[in-house]
This record gives structure tokens, C-alpha cells and sequence, in this order.
């Protein structure tokens, strides 16, 4: 039985940088429980970063409360908290230092307090679920930009945080790397753990994430399941986001279908159309 | 402590040139950048003359009231709180110092602090207050105009233009080290702390080497300096800008005087 307590949960929060005028965060309130994915989705300079900063305590909210695991991050303090998210950047080029990713890991045990004797299999395990066997050993500034996210994703995770924190998951990854990046998310959800991530890339929020919720003017405008929030047309036009197409195409459809799940993916929807093909239902008649 | 200054100061540097983009509607950002340079030389020479107390801490108020009536004065106040911590943990530095390794009094000990800290404070409050107000763009044009050759001008001015893009790399690489769990902590074992920061600079190096590639293959890619180039925008000096340089040049002097009449 999973356990569904809220992981983490903004309640109030207000922020707002020196350099702008404006307040980022207006008030943002958020539930995320245990063992849940969620894709924050908002337009470009909404405020996403900001958020995910604040659940990994490197800002710290103008007023109202955040906490993780039900303490206040100001209470709990930053080393501690530490311990409970790890934080994946948007840029990798800033955690990489030591000559090899074996290093790298190493150095970030040893920070947590692992014992020497485990070091050596975390490391194994680690590099083995996020498919970087073969790079442990490799400098750093040779390998290519999907191959540092992943290793600084194998950084992040190395000390078993409960909580996972992305900033843009899918930025500057191919096909092959997003795949990889989205078995990782869900493994991470099928042991439990709790997965936030900024993104914009609805065909990867589909095949990572089971909710979503869309950040717009410094608020959560709309939360829940993917079927709930990607449906929801007028609110993703509010928030200046894209409409995801195979939604669209679905609703638009919807008559012929009849049918009670909504797809997000390409492959959900071929399913559907191809169950209702195979019932003899066929296609649409001019008519309809 | 020492490693949450230092952040604090970096943070200042950032957030006070971070204001440069904006426009305020301020004395500072009127005045013409050759007034604010020439400035700023009699300013800096007046600081390094000045060796007493009262002296700098008049320089301080001068440089203060100068910034608060010709700058953006909310944005101001915030960016020099982190300086503000930094100074008062400069002047313990140097109070301690004074105190343990040349047996001086209290008394004296904390009163030469102080001036050293208000040095320090003026120049950095100065610095930020002419280069913050003027655009790189201008900049470049003032050193030319001055008769600087055009390359080396514009280079200057490029890295005044980087001076927040630094710090902003420095802070990221922080925050990204704090949450992997490193702590850079200077107590009893010094060697740790300077293993932990090494650890953090070096990421820090790469990253700015990275970006002066960048830097480069854009201006070659712009064919820079393959010959002169003219400014969008020619710099004219007015009535405004005379009054200004000798206004503050005869405050100064004032100041100098006063410091040189004080008893020792």
C-alpha cells in the first residue's frame, strides 16, 4: 500500500526578486502527496524555477509557508532538507568538476555521510538504473549535453532523496534520452518517491508524469490528473501554452469514439481508434 | 560564516549591477558617462588621501547622499544590505587582528577598522554607482573618446557588461553545490574548507572559460575589429555635466580639507 500523505506543500506563497517589480509568486498554494509525478506546466517566465527553488529551499518564500514532510523548510534548515529533495538543474555544465563521473558521485556520498564500504555498490546500482554504466569512468567535459543530464540526474538521485526535483526535464534531449529520462521518472514514482518537474513538452508530460498542474500569473490555475488538466482547453490558452493535439483531436472526435478514457498520447489514442475499429464501429460518417 | 559573507557580497555585486539595464529617471543615469568617469578619478584619489576616520566617514555620507539623490534609491538600500553585512564582518576581521596579532588597544583597534571598512565601502559604492548607471555601450565610447584604442575600450566594457553574468554563474554554481551537499566551512579544518570551495571553482572556471569561447566566436563572428566602428548613439556633454564634475570636485576638496585640519 503506497503511502499518500502530502510530500510536499506550498501554502500561501509569495516571492518576488529585487530586480522586478512585480511579485513571481502570488500567493501559490499546492498539495503534491507521496509517491505522485507532477509536471508544472506555465509559459515562459511564469515562474516555474522559481517554484521548484523554493521546494528545494535555495529561496525562501516573502511570506507563507513551505513544507516538505509536513515541516516548515525554514524550521527544518537546509542540510537536513538536503537529505529529503535532490535537485536536477536546468544547466548540468555547474556540477561537474572532479576528472571523472565516478568522482563526481563519490565526492557527493561522502558529503551525505555514506559509509566508505557502500559507496561502491550505490554507485554501481545507481549507474545501472539510470543507464550510465558505461560513463562512470568518462571526463565530464567530453561527454555530450543528454549525456551530462543524465549523469547529473545520477548525482541527484545517488543519495536515495524521497523527493526529485526537475527544472526543464526534456531541454536540449533527443528522442533517445527522453525516453530514457521518462522510464526514470516512473521508476522513481513505482518505488514511491515523489517527482516534480518544470516543463512545456506535453508529449513527454504523458509519458512521465501522472498529474500536472499549470502555473499562470504566480498561481496554480488548474491541478489534477493529465486527462483533467490537458482537456481543459480555455485554461492552457489562458496560460499561454499550446494545446496539446491529440486532446484536441480526441474532443473532436469524441462522438466517434464514445468512449470513456481520454488519451493524451499518440499511442493512447491510436489504441482507442483502433479498439473502436476493430467493435466494427468504424469511422465517422459525413453525417456525424 | 566567512563562506555566507562572501555569497552575501557576490549577491550585492549582482543584484547592483543587475540595475544597469533600467532606465531609471535618476541624476546618475543623466549625467553624461565622461562626467561620471572624471568623476569618479578625482573621487577615487580623495578615498586613497583621506587616512583618517571622520575624513572617510564624511566621504561615506558625501557618496551615500550622492547616490541617494541621483539613483534608484529602494533598489539601492537592498543591494547594499548584503554589503553592509559584509563590512561589519570586515571591521570583527579586522578588530581581531588588530587586537591579537599587534596588541593594539580596543579602542584604536576598532577605530582603524572602521576606516579601512569605509574605505573599502566607498570605492565599492562608487564603483557601482558610476558603472551601474552607465550602459557598456557608453562606456566603451568614453574610453574611446578619452583615446583609448577602440578594442581595448570595448573589451573593457564587455567585461563591465559580464560583471552580473559572473556573479549569477558563482551563486548558480552554489546553490547547486549546497543542495549536493557540500559545506564549505572554514572552522578547525581549514584544508577542508579550501578542498570543498577548490571543488566549486573549478566548476566555476569551466563554466566562464566556456563562456568566453562564446564571447569570442560571437564578436568574430560579427567580423570585430576588422575596422573602426562608429557608437549609435554620439555622447555630447552639456552645462549639466560641468556643474556636475565641479560641484563634486569642490565638495571633495572640501572633505580634503577638513581631513587634513583633523588632529591626528
Amino acid at each position: 500500500m503506497l503511502n499518500k500523505s502530502p510530500a510536499v506543500e506550498l501554502i500561501d506563497v509569495w516571492f518576488k526578486y529585487l530586480s522586478n517589480s512585480d511579485y513571481v509568486l502570488k500567493g501559490l498554494s499546492i498539495v503534491i502527496n507521496r509517491g505522485t509525478s507532477i509536471a508544472i506546466m506555465g509559459a515562459n517566465g511564469s515562474g516555474k524555477t522559481t517554484l521548484l527553488k523554493h521546494i528545494v529551499g535555495l529561496l525562501k518564500p516573502q511570506r507563507g509557508v513551505v513544507k516538505v514532510f509536513g515541516i516548515d523548510v525554514q524550521v527544518m534548515g537546509f542540510q537536513e532538507l538536503t537529505k529529503y529533495v535532490g535537485f536536477i538543474p536546468q544547466n548540468p555544465n555547474y556540477m561537474f568538476f572532479a576528472p571523472s563521473i565516478r568522482d563526481e558521485l563519490i565526492i557527493t556520498l561522502k558529503n551525505f555521510k555514506y559509509p566508505d564500504k557502500c559507496i561502491k555498490d550505490r554507485i554501481e546500482r545507481i549507474a545501472e538504473s539510470i543507464g550510465i554504466g558505461s560513463l562512470l569512468n568518462e571526463d565530464p567535459s567530453t561527454l555530450s549535453y543528454g549525456q551530462l543530464r543524465l549523469a547529473s540526474i545520477a548525482i541527484a538521485l545517488s543519495h536515495d532523496p524521497e523527493v526529485v526535483v526537475i527544472d526543464e526535464p526534456t531541454m536540449g534531449l533527443d528522442k533517445r534520452y527522453r525516453e530514457a529520462l521518462a522510464r526514470i521518472i516512473r521508476q522513481l514514482v513505482e518505488s514511491n518517491k515523489t517527482v516534480i518537474a518544470s516543463s512545456h513538452d506535453v508529449e513527454f508530460v504523458s509519458k512521465a508524469f501522472n498529474e500536472v498542474a499549470i502555473l499562470n500569473e504566480g498561481r496554480i490555475t488548474a491541478y489534477g490528473s493529465l486527462s483533467e488538466v490537458l482537456y481543459d482547453y480555455m485554461e492552457l490558452v489562458r496560460a499561454r501554452l499550446t494545446t496539446p493535439t491529440v486532446p484536441k483531436l480526441f474532443s473532436e472526435l469524441r462522438k466517434c469514439f464514445n468512449a470513456l478514457n481520454k488519451p493524451i498520447s499518440v499511442e493512447e489514442f491510436l489504441s482507442i481508434a483502433m479498439e473502436r475499429l476493430g467493435d466494427g464501429h468504424g469511422c465517422c460518417r459525413a453525417s456525424d | 560564516m566567512a563562506m555566507g559573507v562572501v555569497e552575501q557580497a557576490i549577491r550585492g555585486v549582482y543584484e547592483g549591477f543587475i540595475y544597469r539595464v533600467e532606465e531609471a529617471d535618476a541624476l546618475l543615469y543623466k549625467v553624461d558617462p565622461r562626467a561620471k568617469l572624471i568623476y569618479m578619478v578625482i573621487a577615487l584619489i580623495a578615498i586613497s588621501i583621506v587616512n583618517k576616520l571622520l575624513g572617510q566617514a564624511l566621504l561615506f555620507c558625501y557618496i551615500v547622499s550622492l547616490i541617494l539623490a541621483g539613483y534608484h534609491v529602494r533598489k539601492f538600500i537592498e543591494a547594499v544590505k548584503p554589503i553592509a553585512l559584509t563590512l561589519l564582518f570586515l571591521i570583527t576581521l579586522l578588530v581581531v587582528t588588530h587586537v591579537a596579532l599587534l596588541k593594539e588597544p580596543l579602542i584604536y583597534s576598532t577605530l582603524n577598522a572602521t576606516s579601512t571598512a569605509l574605505r573599502i565601502a566607498n570605492i565599492s559604492l562608487l564603483l557601482i554607482a558610476v558603472l551601474s548607471t552607465s550602459s557598456p555601450e557608453d562606456i566603451a565610447q568614453t574610453l574611446v573618446k578619452f583615446g583609448t584604442p577602440f578594442k581595448q575600450a570595448y573589451l573593457f566594457s564587455l567585461t563591465i557588461r559580464f560583471v552580473p553574468t559572473v556573479a549569477r554563474d558563482i551563486l548558480n554554481a552554489h546553490d547547486y553545490f549546497k543542495i549536493r551537499g557540500f559545506r564549505v566551512k572554514w572552522g578547525l579544518n581549514v584544508l577542508e574548507g579550501v578542498k570543498q570551495l577548490s571543488y566549486m571553482l573549478t566548476s566555476v572556471t569551466k563554466v566562464l572559460l566556456e563562456r568566453v569561447v562564446n564571447v569570442a566566436e560571437a564578436l568574430e563572428a560579427r567580423c570585430f575589429g576588422l575596422r573602426e566602428r562608429t557608437f549609435y548613439r554620439d555622447l555630447k556633454m552639456c552645462k549639466r555635466d560641468v556643474v556636475f564634475i565641479a560641484l563634486n570636485t569642490a565638495i571633495l576638496t572640501v572633505i580634503l580639507l577638513i581631513n587634513a585640519r583633523l588632529v591626528p
